[in-house]
């Protein structure tokens, strides 16, 4: 029996996501979002006493998320405003905790970036003191390329393995209208390895993208969810696991490669469920090698066996793991934080049955994960289709 | 090649690097020393241990009671990556982004130097070699350890 008060999302939205969307602000790109999430929910401005979404200005602090009282034209009954609580897993289970909890009936997460990145101040790295990284040559690319160099030394995961990743998702974004990279491709293993080389074990087709682009999530009450108009999706469990601050010391591959095991036990310990039993995978790809690492976190192969485990199709639409069929980051979009939230729109609309062609049949239970070993914390949820 | 002084130039087959520490009083001392060739790290007088980046609390402890130690700056290579594409403009590339296992316990970001990329190997012993790399920044970069220490896998 479902609590009345079950978090449950009801609505999102994305804009367009491209290298560059010409005449948009970050500011209007968040608005875009905030308004189509809305009404993807059947709902009003007015229904939403819950903010956690971005505020890059004009006017008012930047990413205070108060300021959404303005537009939502009504005093908010619950915040948050840190740009990763803005966004994505963290984002999402917050407010599902603040819906669950009563602190608010309705709730957006949200965010956007447009124009000119330099000034945006949206990059989460822009106010890091990085004295002992930086000097190196350390950016983030890097520091997840260092976990990958010790597990492919530990365990022999191959450079071709690596690549397997990258190919088979950006050849999922290779056929969705909505990547960024929609029709970029499609790639082989030998396309990848053939790319310039970034940061060794990384090929550029390896790495994410950084482009432009907004989205949205809603988030209300079981309870509330049965008048709205969308097949309603729960968030059954989630997990939060946060080793050290990122980026300014470097990332061990013998202390990552516990990371997320807790957060693992957590969320599918809440959500009754086991990894195994997971539809469709939603994982965080700021690098393939992360997709390996993240199947051996789950538990769903051995640590160490990654590298074989993603072969022979097991991440394709109709493989026992479909993974990231809209391209995920590779190939879909990243936008500093926005990657984090759809994500969860991936899985959502997979629990919906409405993606067609990337469509996995049935779809009961999507797992979702956001930042990775580079990044030193890691963030998952299990939704359900209601 | 100038980086922010007009009058320095680096020494012949030194590694340029565009993006100079942000010294802070914290980490003054480090920064002093390894302007004299001594490789320093913090180390608790709580708890005895070693740690680095230097932090206004011992991270093994918390203990506030830590000071600053001559180091032997020897390490082996944990891990690394060679970096081709350069982060900022000015790093010549590729170089190699290394994270060294120091002797005393703490694992830091450097630079391996004087060692090909085909003879890098996890678990090679290192030492540190400091590189000045603007006026009076000297940086701690890592080179193959002499004697019998060259290139050994883990």
């Amino acid at each position: 029996m479902t609590h009345p008060r079950a978090a449950t999302i009801v609505g999102l939205y994305q804009t367009r996501q491209a290298r560059t969307l010409p005449g948009r602000t970050s500011q209007d790109i968040v608005i875009e979002a905030v308004k189509g999430a809305i009404a993807d929910a059947g709902l009003q401005p007015r229904d939403v006493d819950g903010a956690a979404i971005d505020w890059p200005g004009p006017g008012g602090a930047p990413r205070d998320a108060e300021n959404w009282a303005m537009y939502l034209q009504q005093p908010l009954a619950w915040v948050d405003s840190h740009h990763l609580d803005t966004a994505g897993v963290r984002g999402v289970l917050k407010a599902a905790a603040a819906v669950e909890a009563g602190l608010c009936d309705v709730a957006v997460v949200g965010s956007g970036r447009a124009g000119p990145f330099s000034t945006d101040g949206t990059s989460p790295g822009a106010n890091m003191n990085l004295e002992f990284a930086e000097p190196f040559g350390s950016f983030v690319m890097a520091q997840f390329a260092v976990v990958a160099m010790r597990h492919m030394h530990e365990f022999g995961t191959t450079p071709e393995q690596i690549a397997t990743v990258s190919a088979t998702i950006r050849n999922h974004g290779h056929v969705n209208p909505e990547a960024a990279m929609f029709g970029a491709g499609p790639y082989t293993v030998a396309d990848v390895l053939a790319s310039p080389m970034i940061a060794s074990p990384f090929h550029r087709l390896d790495c994410c993208l950084m482009n432009e682009g907004g989205c949205a999530l809603v988030i209300t009450t079981a309870e509330r969810a049965r008048d709205l108009p969308r097949h309603p999706v729960r968030v059954l469990g989630g997990g939060m696991e946060f080793f050290q601050g990122n980026y300014a010391n470097p990332p061990l591959y013998r202390q990552m490669r516990e990371l997320g095991r807790k957060a693992v036990a957590r969320a599918f310990g809440r959500a009754g469920v086991a990894p195994a039993d997971i539809d469709v995978f939603s994982l965080y790809d700021p690098v393939s090698f992360e997709i390996i690492r993240q199947f051996e976190m789950l538990g769903l192969c051995a640590e160490g066996e990654g590298g074989a485990f993603i072969e022979n199709g097991r991440l394709s639409l109709g493989g026992s793991c479909p993974t990231n069929l809209d391209g995920g980051m590779l190939a879909g979009s990243w936008t500093g934080t926005g990657q984090l939230t759809l994500k969860v729109i991936e899985g959502v609309r997979q629990l919906r049955r409405v993606n067609e062609h990337r469509q996995v049949p049935d779809a009961e239970l999507a797992l979702i994960s956001n930042a990775g070993s580079g990044a030193q914390h890691v963030e998952l949820m299990i939704l359900g289709r209601a | 090649m100038n980086t922010n002084d007009d009058e320095f130039a680096l020494a012949p087959g030194v590694m340029p690097t565009p993006t100079l520490p942000s010294i802070s009083t914290l980490t003054r001392p480090f920064w002093d020393a390894a302007a004299e060739g001594c490789y320093i790290l913090p180390r608790c007088n709580a708890c005895g241990r070693h740690f680095f980046r230097p932090e206004v609390a011992c991270p093994h402890c918390f203990a506030t009671d830590w000071a600053w130690v001559p180091a032997s700056g020897h390490g082996t290579l944990y891990s690394y990556s060679i970096v081709h594409k350069a982060p900022a403009p000015g790093f010549a590339v590729p170089l190699v982004l290394a994270v060294v296992e120091l002797a005393e316990g703490p694992c830091v970001w450097s630079n391996v130097v004087g060692c090909a990329h085909a003879d890098l190997r996890i678990g090679m012993a290192l030492q540190v070699r400091f590189e000045e790399v603007s006026r009076g920044v000297h940086l701690p970069r890592f080179e193959p350890r002499g004697g019998d220490g060259d290139a050994r896998p883990s």
